[in-house]
């Protein structure tokens, strides 16, 4: 083989690699352009008043709250003002090592509660259960220190209702969120997980636990990582729901069928994506058992979480969420091209195995492949350019078209100025911030060849967003 | 330099051009999301100045009747429709009448009907609804026509309507569609049975759920082996809405025939009297435990004395929700006391029979 074919080899490689990452992405562009606006006309029945019933799913609500005495409370308060019908709320402390658990005894009067439950899931050892004197549909468990995953599992055991709602005890939850996610249960039976939209937080106004004024941060890191979010959910999940090809259901947000759950083993301990290894394993059992099932994605359901503003932690995220996707498709491999599984197995699999896992690979390899065959004179500084520009180009008009989702659903941002803000962090974020992601998912993946799991890291939360609701809650026990 | 395909120059020329493209059409997406939010803050505007003008009115038409109504304007018709709709849903009968009156003084009927036929799937929904709303007997043919739509939203919307329109008429044709419907919402039937009232439902709904559930309980019989879709248990469940009167004589008969979990446990649900005690007992040592624990929570309403060693055995039954209603039926029979309990938790010999009695006896405390 000559080096010239070599070099057009490996060009043709990095162009069909580029044109299936971003024709797929397209595909689920156009997917998502086509249901969002339908979904959009169809919330005008939603919306009208309705009444409750005993035919309304009950569902179980499951935090895991680890060190969260400062906002532990008025999470717990916005998520008792939830609108639904019949719910119950199953906050897990995972062993926090600060007041925790004290601050929510004395807020709700939590009484020690002898609950017979049953341990399906394994789990570490529950210390108490307690329930709120004041909110009968308030429960806390305290448990040893095990871990998210671990935690989430003790919940499910002591969950009671057919539907569980897990969420991120630090995140701030819409109000009509479990109304909204609980749509695809009742429209469609075979409906066995359903998520929502997670969005970014800094730069909002929250008051009481609850989404007050919607705004982009200053931060570039948390802006960049608005617009990644918006195009993630915008046609990302929603271009998949309708193939029935979702493989991740956020553990910031979700709803599940329980005893689905429960019937696979629930949350992995072991791994670093546990939720995205829920899903999968919710996919394969229903294969493996031929039963018609769904796992949808309702894009309004909203909850608003907090970025990380520094690179440090940053990266350590996104170190993590490629191993834990390498750790996920390994464990799920089942799944890849099985009979009966649709385009979950046949496309949705392979599409994240190629373009998500190995694409940090592949891409910062074409990066290098450019200079370098640039520096050794085999390209001209004319077709460097070129090409660079054509992919920036194309990254720009994604991330535009995710801003386009946004404007023909739900218009979040209010102020012309967080548009302009918005595009310009769709442009820039293609230059540099991109390629930056690309270099720190190709260290998670090569931590998950060698075997080297990457810690939790600490994610700094600066909780500005919160500043206001905590003054005011402040005021309030004065 | 120049022997790969990146460096030819006729591929650069198109990479080049496809690459402007890209930048010419993120440009104009710019221009496109601009454009929609100078739109929609015009419609913001607009829909200020019609909240200050109709919300006002139609509040007022709620308590008193009105004719001095302005001009509706076209392009506020949708808000209006919408602001009526959700006034509509959330008022009395009286007050809906004073409603259809503004309606049909701005012959909203008219264009709502022609509404039917848009494309929108939103213009459709919110016409299904008003003509329902306004009672609207000349849509009745196209609103019956909807409810065969493939889509359970336009579908429903439509059933609801009928329902609104002529009760009577509307539920001998709406039943069977429950049958075949499994993509309508429990919640949302029911909220539109409901509509129609217990006195236009009981009846029919209860001939319905015995019919079907002795057809279905002969078919199993006959082994046609179609038990998938379980109609008879859907129907049974709606009977909680119908009079008792109808309602308790349906789930006996087909309690008693039934042979079917899911429509034994939905007849189970049905029962309130001392003479269902026979057939809630039988179902205690049903092999189903979605039967057992309706059986158990039947006990709770109507069970005697004598219960106290059925529910006692059940404590330790391997189903926790089993377990749990029986705790609670035994709490809950007449004459149980704390200290009669202390006595049954001590005779366990099952550790999950003790736990779920301590359990339930603690929240009873609480209470």
């Amino acid at each position: 083989m000559t080096l010239v074919n070599f070099i057009l080899g490996i060009e043709y490689f990095f162009l069909l690699y580029f044109l299936a990452l971003h024709g797929g992405y397209f595909a689920l562009d156009i997917i998502a352009l086509l249901t969002v606006p339908r979904y959009m006309q169809s919330r005008v029945i939603g919306d009208l008043p309705h009444s409750c019933s005993a035919f309304d799913l009950p569902i179980s609500v499951v935090a895991a709250a680890y060190n969260e005495e400062a906002i532990i409370v008025s999470t717990v308060r916005s998520l008792l003002q939830l609108n639904y019908a019949e719910f119950e709320l199953v906050i897990v402390n995972d062993g926090s090592k600060d007041e925790t658990l004290e601050v929510l005894q004395q807020e709700f009067k939590l009484v020690h509660f002898p609950e017979a439950y049953r341990a399906r899931l394994p789990s570490a050892r529950v210390r108490g259960i307690y329930l709120s004197t004041l909110y009968p549909n308030l429960r806390v468990i305290d448990k040893d220190n095990g871990g998210r995953s671990d935690s989430l599992n003790a919940g499910i055991n002591v969950a009671r209702y057919p539907l569980l709602c897990i969420i991120d005890a630090d995140s701030v939850l819409q109000r009509d969120s479990l109304q909204r996610a609980v749509q695809p249960f009742l429209e469609d039976p075979r409906t066995i997980a359903c998520g929502g939209t997670i969005r970014i937080a800094n730069g909002c106004q929250v008051r009481s636990g609850f989404m007050e004024r919607a705004g982009l941060s200053t931060n570039f890191l948390a802006l960049f990582q608005t617009v990644e979010y918006l195009r993630a959910f915008l046609f990302g999940r929603i271009g998949w729901s309708p193939l029935n090809g979702l493989l991740l259901i956020s553990g910031a947000f979700g709803v599940f069928h329980k005893e689905s759950v429960v019937s696979v083993g629930g949350y992995n301990i072991h791994t670093i994506g546990e939720d995205m290894d829920l899903t999968m394993r919710l996919h394969r059992q229903a294969i493996a058992r031929g039963v018609p099932y769904r796992i949808s994605f309702v894009p309004d359901p909203v909850l608003w979480t907090e970025a990380p503003e520094s690179f440090k932690v940053l990266h350590s995220q996104r170190v993590r969420w490629q191993y834990g996707l390498g750790e996920c498709i390994s464990l799920n491999r089942d799944l890849f091209f099985k009979r009966g599984s649709g385009f979950a197995g046949w496309v949705a699999m392979p599409f994240n195995l190629v373009l998500e896992w190995l694409g940090p690979f592949i891409e910062v390899g074409g990066y290098v492949f450019m200079v370098v065959t640039y520096l050794l004179g085999l390209l001209s500084f004319r077709s460097f350019v070129v090409f660079l520009f054509f992919a920036i180009g194309l990254g720009m008009l994604l991330s535009v078209c995710a801003l386009l989702l946004e404007e023909l659903s739900f218009h979040t941002y209010p102020k012309m100025r967080h548009i302009v803000l918005l595009f310009i962090a769709a442009l820039a974020e293609n230059l540099g911030y991109r390629q930056l992601n690309s270099f720190w998912r190709l260290e998670g993946l090569v931590r998950w060849l060698l075997g080297r799991k990457p810690g939790w890291g600490q994610m700094t939360r600066t909780a500005a967003w919160q500043a206001e609701k905590l003054v005011s809650d402040d005021v309030a026990k004065l | 330099m120049g022997f790969s395909f990146v460096s030819d120059a006729d591929t650069l020329r198109l990479v080049q051009s496809v690459a402007i493209f890209h930048f010419a059409l993120t440009l104009l997406l710019l221009i496109v999301v601009l454009s929609m939010r100078v739109s929609l803050r015009l419609r913001e505007r607009r829909r200020q100045r019609f909240s200050a003008v109709w919300p006002p009115i139609l509040a007022d038409a709620v308590d008193v009747a009105t004719s001095d109504l302005p001009k509706l304007a076209r392009r506020d018709l949708p808000d209006f429709l919408l602001l009526w709709n959700h006034l509509h849903e959330s008022l009395l009968d009286e007050s809906k009448d004073r409603l259809n009156q503004i309606a049909r003084a701005l012959r909203v009927g008219q264009v709502a009907l022609g509404m039917l036929q848009s494309w929108n799937l939103r213009d459709r929904l919110v016409a299904i609804v008003t003509l329902g709303e306004l009672r609207e007997h000349s849509a009745w043919d196209e609103l019956w026509r909807m409810t065969q739509h493939e889509g359970a939203l336009v579908s429903l919307a439509a059933a609801r309507s009928l329902v609104l329109i002529d009760a009577g008429k509307a539920v001998p044709q709406i039943i069977p569609l429950l049958l075949t419907r499994a993509d309508w919402p429990p919640a949302r039937v029911a909220e539109m049975l409901q509509t129609a009232g217990a006195d236009v439902i009981s009846d029919q709904l209860a001939d319905a759920a015995v019919k079907s559930a002795l057809e279905e309980t002969a078919g199993n019989a006959d082994g046609d082996g179609n038990s998938e879709p379980n109609y008879a248990a859907r129907l049974v469940r709606y009977l909680e809405l119908a009079h008792n009167t109808s309602a308790l004589p349906a789930a006996r008969t087909i309690a008693q025939s039934s042979h079917d979990p899911q429509v034994l446990a939905a007849c189970l649900r049905l029962l309130k009297s001392a003479e269902d005690l026979t057939i809630a007992r039988q179902c205690l040592a049903h092999e189903d435990w979605r039967v057992r624990v309706q059986a158990a929570t039947a006990l709770g309403r109507i069970g005697e004395d004598d219960d106290e060693n059925r529910l006692a055995s059940l404590l330790s039954d391997r189903q926790w929700w089993v377990r749990y209603r029986a705790a609670q039926a035994l709490v809950n029979l007449p004459s149980m006391r704390e200290s009669k309990l202390a006595i049954i938790q001590a005779a366990q010999t099952n550790p999950f029979a003790r736990d779920i009695l301590a359990h339930v006896m603690a929240e009873v405390q609480l209470q």
